[in-house]
Formats: C-alpha cells, sequence, structure tokens
C-alpha cells in the first residue's frame, strides 16, 4: 500500500486505524529485511531494532518534532540502522574489529532476502509464465550484465519497453508466488 | 514521494547486480519503504538470481555462509557474577548497599509490540486487535486508556507474556511498583521473544523488585541480566556491585 510522507504523518497523528495498522506491519517487516540482508542481523535483533525505530519516529511524529516530515522513511531507515549498529557494538565490545564490513556483500543480502519456500514457489511460476515472458525473462537471466539497450536490440523492443516488460513479468510472477504461499 | 515505475526498477535491477553502494542501497531501502508493493518485486528478482546460480554451479545446494556469530559469552559472564561474588564476600564494605533502582523510568519504545506476522495481518483475532490498540495507546501516551484494555484482557482470561510485561512497564512509570514487579513476574520473561526483549524483561523487574525492597529477588533478576548479553549488562554489573 503506497502512503506517502505527509499521509503517514497523518496516520500517525490521528491515531489508531485500519490504514495506520497496514502500514506498520508492511514498515516493520521492510526494515527487518532491510537490517537482515545488509547487516546479517539475526530475526531477534532486526525485530527489536525495527520496532525501536517505528516507536521512536511515532513518538517524535506526536511531538511535532521531526524535523522533515518529507524524509520519514529516510529517519525511520536510519534510526533502525543506528540503534542495530549500537546493538552490535555493545555485544561486540570485548572483540570489536575495526575493519567489520557495515554491509554484507550482495549474493549474502540475496540469500537473506528470499525464503526456501520463496524459491520453490518461483520454479513452479516460471513453468506458468507465457513463452513470450519466460524467453524474455531468461534471457536476462542468460546474461546477467547485459544493458537494457543490448535487451532492446535482441527484442527488437525500445528501451522503454524492456522496462514496462521486465516490470510486468516481475509483478506476473511476484503475484503468483504471493499466492502459493498462502495457499 | 511518488517516483516514476521505471526508476526503481532500474534501481532494483543494479541492486541485485551488486552495483549499488551503501548510501544508494539505503535509497532504493527508503523508496522501497515509500512504496511497499516494489518490496515483493525486489524479492521476486532476488529469487530469480538465486534459481540462474543455482542452475550454474556444480553444486545443486549453495550454503549460505552466516554472518559473524556473537560467541555464547554467558559462561563469561557467570563467571564474573561468581568473581564478584568472591570478591565482596572477603571485603568488609564501609559504606552502606545502594539498593535503589536504576531506572526512574522505563521508556515506551521498550513495549513490545504483538507477535503478529504480515501474513496474518488480516486474519487477526479480536484478542491480537485489542493488544495492538493497547501498544498503539502506550506509545501516544495514552496511559490509562492502555491499561483499562489490557486489564479487560485480563479480567475476560486472556493472557500472554507480551501482555504482562507491556502492563508491568506502564505500572513502572506509573509508580504502581508493586503491580510492575507482580506483572514482570507473570510474564515469565523467557517465555518472551527474543533474547533482547528476554534481558529487558530481568532488568526492568530487577528494577521494580528493587522499588519494593525485595532485594534477594532483584539481585536474582539482575545476575539473570548479566548472564545475556545486551545493552543492559553493564548496568546490571553496576547494580549487583552497588548492592552488595
Amino acid at each position: 500500500m503506497y502512503m506517502d510522507n505527509a499521509k503517514l504523518v497523518n496516520a500517525i497523528k490521528n491515531g489508531f486505524s485500519r490504514s495506520f495498522e497496514d502500514v506498520y506491519f508492511e514498515t516493520f517487516e521492510i526494515l527487518c529485511s532491510y537490517l537482515r540482508s545488509t547487516m546479517r542481523a539475526d530475526v531477534p535483533d532486526a525485530e527489536e531494532c525495527a520496532q525501536h525505530a517505528l516507536v521512536k519516529t511515532m513518538e517524535r511524529v506526536q511531538q511535532d518534532a521531526i524535523r522533515d516530515p518529507d524524509r520519514i522513511y529516510s529517519y525511520m531507515l536510519q534510526s533502525a540502522k543506528n540503534r542495530y549498529l549500537r546493538l552490535r557494538y555493545e555485544q561486540n565490545r570485548s572483540n570489536f574489529q575495526d575493519d567489520m564490513e557495515a554491509y554484507a556483500p550482495i549474493d549474502e543480502q540475496i540469500d537473506a532476502l528470499v525464503s526456501r519456500d520463496e524459491e520453490n514457489a518461483l520454479e513452479e511460476c516460471l513453468d506458468h509464465l507465457p513463452e513470450e515472458s519466460r524467453t524474455f525473462i531468461d534471457y536476462w537471466l542468460e546474461f546477467p550484465d547485459s544493458r537494457a539497450s543490448d535487451v532492446a536490440e535482441q527484442f527488437r523492443i525500445s528501451v522503454n519497453n524492456v522496462w514496462t516488460r521486465k516490470h510486468r513479468i516481475l509483478k506476473k510472477l511476484s503475484d503468483c508466488i504471493g499466492k502459493k504461499l498462502n495457499q | 514521494m511518488k517516483i516514476n515505475n521505471q526508476d526503481i526498477i532500474k534501481s532494483i535491477d543494479d541492486y541485485i547486480k551488486g552495483n549499488l553502494d551503501e548510501r544508494k542501497t539505503d535509497e532504493l531501502w527508503v523508496k522501497l519503504l515509500e512504496h511497499p508493493e516494489y518490496y515483493d518485486l525486489l524479492k521476486t528478482e532476488a529469487a530469480l538470481k538465486k534459481n540462474r546460480d543455482n542452475k550454474f554451479l556444480r553444486d545443486d545446494i549453495i550454503k549460505w555462509k552466516p554472518g559473524k556469530k556473537r560467541k555464547m559469552t554467558w559462561a563469561a559472564g557467570l563467571a564474573a557474577v561468581l568473581v564478584i561474588g568472591l570478591l565482596l564476600g572477603l571485603i568488609r564494605l564501609v559504606f552502606k548497599p545502594d539498593d535503589r533502582p536504576v531506572l526512574s523510568e522505563i521508556p515506551v519504545r521498550n513495549l513490545a509490540s504483538p507477535e503478529i506476522a504480515r501474513s496474518d495481518a488480516n486474519a487477526m483475532s479480536d484478542f491480537d486487535m485489542a493488544l495492538l490498540q493497547a501498544f498503539t495507546y502506550s506509545v501516544y501516551g495514552d496511559t490509562e486508556r492502555a491499561k483499562e484494555i489490557y486489564n479487560e484482557l485480563l479480567q475476560d482470561n486472556h493472557s500472554s507474556s507480551v501482555l504482562h510485561y507491556n502492563l508491568g512497564i506502564l505500572h513502572y512509570n506509573t509508580g504502581d511498583y508493586r503491580s510492575s514487579s507482580s506483572e514482570f513476574t507473570r510474564a515469565n520473561c523467557n517465555d518472551l521473544s527474543g533474547r533482547n526483549l528476554v534481558a529487558s524483561c530481568y532488568w526492568f523487574s530487577a528494577n521494580s523488585l528493587l522499588a519494593i525492597g525485595d532485594i534477594d529477588r532483584a539481585r536474582h533478576m539482575a545476575q539473570k541480566t548479566v548472564e545475556m548479553e545486551s545493552s543492559y549488562q553493564k548496568e546490571a554489573f553496576e547494580l549487583l556491585n552497588r548492592m552488595e
């Protein structure tokens, strides 16, 4: 559910409501996923820091203490990140390594983003794609470093169309995965 | 801020390819917070990459290398408690032990939100809905309304660790330390989800017990806090020192 910054601020100020509840859970999940994938946070730490960020934001909105409401989501993300960094520092105080990398390598981030169930569901959903879409997405997978212009040339479409088509196929796959996981 | 669909799809593509630095990665995640519908697309593209990588590797199974695991320091914590106990037993203290609570109040950000997964949000029971309502009132500062809801749930024979833990915090912050310590006891800290929440429960329980003069049980809770890795470990150590 899209909720721009101003609407989120109003939802928080107006108190408990269904729309706020939806935003709360979606935001909580995405913040947890961010910490788990980029910073290798385990589930309890990610949940604790995500909640900390949400509650802190809610408090500050209530106090009219958010300087720039347009950046409320950015504030939330940084708050969760800082909370996790502080946790990690406190817990590793005795063996804190100066060269500790902040973000996990991308392959680890991707591993953390995708569960085994989602992988299995994707396999099934790929089989249900129309042939044209399957060919298109296979090309992206076969040549992951190709630019949009290369893909456009291969399929004889415009570059804009390349992104539009990719978006449409990803959406179809995403909806399919969602249905399979909720069965 | 509404954005161009293509921009975010391109950012996701760059992210999956490992082309984004930390700042750009954060910018993407902020966009995903603003537009959660694209979060699912990110996960789908990530799944596609994994699918491709699995097919191109010799082995069928990829083992995710876990990040640096925290070392088990509970043994170190316990050893430290024992050492402190021995030292204190050998030293005759001149000063009167300080058994005041450390916390004047417990910040509401320590409240536990109901453990409801996103996928279950549409099927929330009345109990879960009430827990969420009480949690929200607590955060907004309407402590009395929050307590009313929790007490109604208790009268209806509902019970959960989260409910008792949160009530413990609310009572503490209104100065009702006896009710606070009782609620933390009923929360059964070990039943809470997550190490940090368990440690918080022990720590807050220690403070509420101190506030009502139950020194022995407060000491026990402080020791439990020391044994766990958490942001309260140092304060709990210092409290144990003061109490002897």
